[in-house]
């Protein structure tokens, strides 16, 4: 089972994920685009600087070159090296020095040894072999390069000394230092660090900062970027090489670079956590509107179950949720509409009628052919009865026997169809129709007359007398539906098979017998084991055939004497053999003396000579209605 | 020069040797413009006359590039050109100074002690030019067939090269023999520097 989450909370909870997932991305998105774009900056500048820095290592090249070119072509200088006096040539050279802003001066003979160094930096009086320009210099190659000598990265150019062949070497160094980096940092605002062995020589950077970088240097490829320091004080960094042993390593702050970022960041959460507050705070309001109602509607359908049909809702709102409260309370009325009708019609007609004329839907007039057991009942004498009792007693002593009558004809599958005075309209077989219609209509005749005996003993209990009644039964075709006009109607059965009923429920009397079935509820009921004793044959007033008719006795009942002489005068009576007719019904009077039945054929017969008249009509042809 | 030499053998005496010197390169290819001579002589009473050598200034180029002169010969540097020219070696055999002059008036030099005097000038860095100052006055050049043939005392010899672009030392070179009437038959293969690039700037505007 999925638990229980309020619908309010999973409102509240969409809201919240989804508000919480826009503002995120967005944090997201612009932060990234934002950091992008400043790194791209901060690139773009180290790459400038870099290449600035290039540019004007290479002037400075150049301009070394020629200013040594020169030098090294200088006559007097030229004489002054003829000298080999070392004093002299190293004088020389600290002319020369001084004369274009070098750091220093070397001057080595023709085979790359040493003479002069005029800062004091290499011995004197061997080969030169960190100064590398010196051999391409001998060759008769200017040359320039970038050493490191000690601790210092120095730009060193080399040219020949030529008199006019090449007798020696003249170099001059530029050291590029702290003061080199800082004249970068002032063109470019990028500082500048130069290391060579993995290890910071000179640099542009406070002393602390160049301690932060210098841990990272020796790991970076050439060309590449690299982050360097503490969070929060962070360099980007490029490695450009300057020579195989001297990279620069070009730097700006990145945090500090990073800090309006850091800062609209902050203001977008700022404004995202407000925006986030207030969705969560629509989101309460949505979700209270919207579960409200629902509350309000689950209660009272609670109510609804519980058959409280004066449940209203009420949300007071015109919008969806408003139309659906209207539609449920009409829905309500319709209900509570629907269950007074029912329990009205129920009261009114049967309950199987009822819920067959509510389960139609719209109610229309008309009505289809159903073969139905039509059961009628009266109380005999009633007319005397009535004028005997006070109405209201009278109404009261009736009602006692309707209910016990109901009583006895419900259980088999009876709908009573109406109560006509003393009168009761009993159907089996609609709406309903099954293949005991017929059995069922005659054991609830049955237990109607043993119901009556029940309320006789109780009747004469209150010193009232007994009341007697009969039943007619009777089976066929039927019209079955509702009848009446548009604003009244009711639903019924009509039929010849109905007036049939109504006679034979009047023939009871005339028989003395209780219950009267025609032989068509005989036949429909043929496999029950109900005992009969053959009536008459009854033409009925308007019908040309005769009726045959019988007398229902019980069910499961062992005959009795008189049934079989009975049985026999009917059947001579019929065939006309009036004689044996007459045997067998004093036979019948002979065992049952009371016997209405045979003393009513002995009274025919006794209208008749022995043998009966040519055209003899057994039938009996019923005036009375 | 070759004429000179052969107005010299024509005065020789009867005790003279003969030396037949072939020079090659390190490929085996006849070498030109070797110097080949006598280290020591004795006597040098028999020795050919001093001669006249000259170096002069043609298109701003030392001309002929090689002068060969004995110890105590002198050579003078005509300036052939329009434009001034300012000699100067800074060599050890001889470090002189001709200041710039044109035509004939610079003096002539005199060339005492034996060994290699590179002569630049000092307004046209790419000029250059070599006088071989030889310790004896015997001694030849080879030709384009890289032989010569000197004519010297007879008896014993010490024999060396010079080549503008030997390399390593003169003294490496030295052959010992002894000359006579048979000649003697030396021959060398020197292993020689690359030709050095002309520095002369194009002419015309650049």
């Amino acid at each position: 089972m999925n638990p229980f989450i309020p619908l309010r909370l999973r409102i509240l909870g969409a809201f919240s994920l989804l508000s919480a997932a826009v503002l995120g991305a967005s944090l997201w998105l612009v932060g990234r685009s934002q950091t992008a774009q400043v790194e791209e900056g901060l690139r773009a500048r180290l790459e400038t600087t870099a290449d600035v820095f290039a540019a004007s290592l290479q002037r400075q090249e150049r301009q070394l070159a020629a200013s040594l070119e020169l030098l090294g072509g200088d006559f007097a200088f030229k004489q002054a090296f003829s000298t080999e006096e070392k004093a002299t040539i190293a004088s020389a050279a600290k002319n020369f020095q001084t004369r274009i802003s070098a750091d220093v001066m070397w001057v080595t003979d023709e085979d790359g040894v040493l003479l002069v160094d005029t800062a004091g930096l290499l011995k004197t009086g061997r080969k030169a072999a960190a100064l590398s320009p010196v051999d391409s210099a001998l060759a008769d190659k200017p040359a320039t390069a970038i050493v490191v000598l000690g601790d210092a990265i120095i730009q060193v150019a080399a040219v020949p000394i030529k008199a006019p062949d090449i007798v020696g070497v003249l170099a001059a160094g530029f050291r590029i230092g702290d003061a080199a980096a800082g004249a970068i940092r002032e063109m470019t605002k990028s500082d500048v660090s130069f290391a060579a062995a993995g290890s910071i020589r000179a640099s542009s950077l406070k002393d602390a900062d160049r301690a932060l970088i210098a841990g990272h240097v020796s790991g970076m490829a050439a060309g590449s970027f690299g982050l360097m320091g503490p969070m929060g004080g962070r360099w980007l960094v490029l490695r450009r090489p300057v020579s195989s042993e001297v990279s620069a390593y070009i730097q700006r702050q990145w945090d500090a670079a990073l800090e309006p970022v850091r800062e609209l960041r902050r203001l977008l959460l700022i404004v995202g956590l407000a925006s986030l507050g207030l969705t969560v705070l629509a989101g309460l309001l949505v979700a209270q509107g919207v579960t409200a109602p629902m509350e309000a509607l689950a209660a009272v359908t609670r109510r609804l179950v519980l058959g409280d049909y004066d449940a209203r809702v009420s949300v007071g709102r015109r919008d969806e949720v408003g139309q659906l409260a209207e539609a449920f309370n009409s829905m309500i009325d319709g209900l509570r509409e629907k269950e007074r009708i029912r329990s009205v019609l129920r009261k009114a007609v049967s309950k199987e009628i009822a819920d067959e004329l509510l389960k139609k839907g719209p109610i229309e007039l008309g009505g289809e052919e159903r073969t139905v057991t039509v059961l009628f009942s009266d109380i005999r004498g009633f007319t005397t009865i009535s004028e005997g009792l006070p109405p209201k007693e009278l109404v009261s002593q009736l009602n006692a026997y309707f209910k016990r009558m109901a009583r006895a004809i419900e259980p088999h599958r009876g709908v009573i169809d109406k109560f006509v005075g003393d009168a009761i309209m009993a159907l089996f077989g609609v709406p309903l129709s099954g293949p005991d219609d017929a059995a069922g209509a005659q054991r609830a005749a049955l237990a109607m007359l043993a119901a009556l005996a029940e309320l006789n003993v109780e009747r004469r209990a209150a010193g009232q007398p007994d009341w007697r009644i009969g039943v007619g039964l009777n089976s066929g075709a039927v019209v079955a539906g509702t009848l009446g006009s548009e604003e009244r109607w009711s639903y019924t059965v009509i039929g010849d098979a109905v007036n049939l009923a109504s006679r034979l429920e009047g023939l009871t009397k005339h028989y003395g017998a209780g219950v009267v079935v025609s032989r068509a509820t005989r036949d429909a009921a043929a496999g029950a084991d109900f005992l009969y004793r053959s009536l008459d044959l009854v033409r009925v007033k308007g019908k040309h055939e005769a009726i045959e008719v019988f007398e229902l006795l019980g069910e499961e009942l062992p005959a009795p004497a008189w049934l079989a002489p009975s049985e026999r005068g009917i059947v001579r009576y019929r065939v006309g053999d009036l004689a044996a007719a007459r045997t067998a019904f004093g036979e019948v009077l002979a065992l049952k003396p009371d016997d209405a039945l045979a003393k009513t054929y002995l009274e025919r017969l006794a209208a008749q000579g022995e043998r009966a008249p040519a055209g003899w009509d057994p039938a009996h042809t019923m005036d009375e209605k | 020069m070759r004429a000179l030499l052969l107005a010299a053998l024509a005065a020789l005496p009867v005790r003279a040797g003969v030396i037949e010197a072939v020079v090659r390169d390190a490929e085996g290819k006849p070498l030109a413009d070797a110097v080949v001579f006598l280290r020591k002589a004795a006597d040098l009473k028999e020795a050919p006359p001093l001669p006249q050598a000259e170096m002069s200034q043609l298109n701003q180029e030392l001309d002929p590039h090689l002068v060969v002169v004995p110890a105590g010969g002198t050579v003078q540097f005509p300036n052939k050109d329009t434009t001034h020219h300012h000699l100067y070696s800074f060599s050890k055999p001889k470090s002189f100074d001709l200041p710039l002059y044109k035509g004939d008036d610079a003096p002539s030099v005199k060339f005492e002690k034996p060994g290699v005097v590179k002569v630049g000038c000092n307004i046209h860095d790419w000029m250059s030019g070599i006088v071989f100052v030889a310790p004896t006055p015997y001694y030849g050049r080879t030709g384009a067939d890289g032989s010569a043939v000197l004519t010297v005392p007879d008896g014993k010899v010490e024999v060396s090269v010079f080549h503008e672009r030997l390399k390593g030392s003169v003294d490496d070179t030295t052959r010992r023999g002894e000359a006579g009437k048979a000649p003697l038959r030396l021959s060398w293969t020197l292993t020689l520097k690359k030709n050095p690039a002309s520095k002369r700037p194009a002419t015309g505007y650049k």
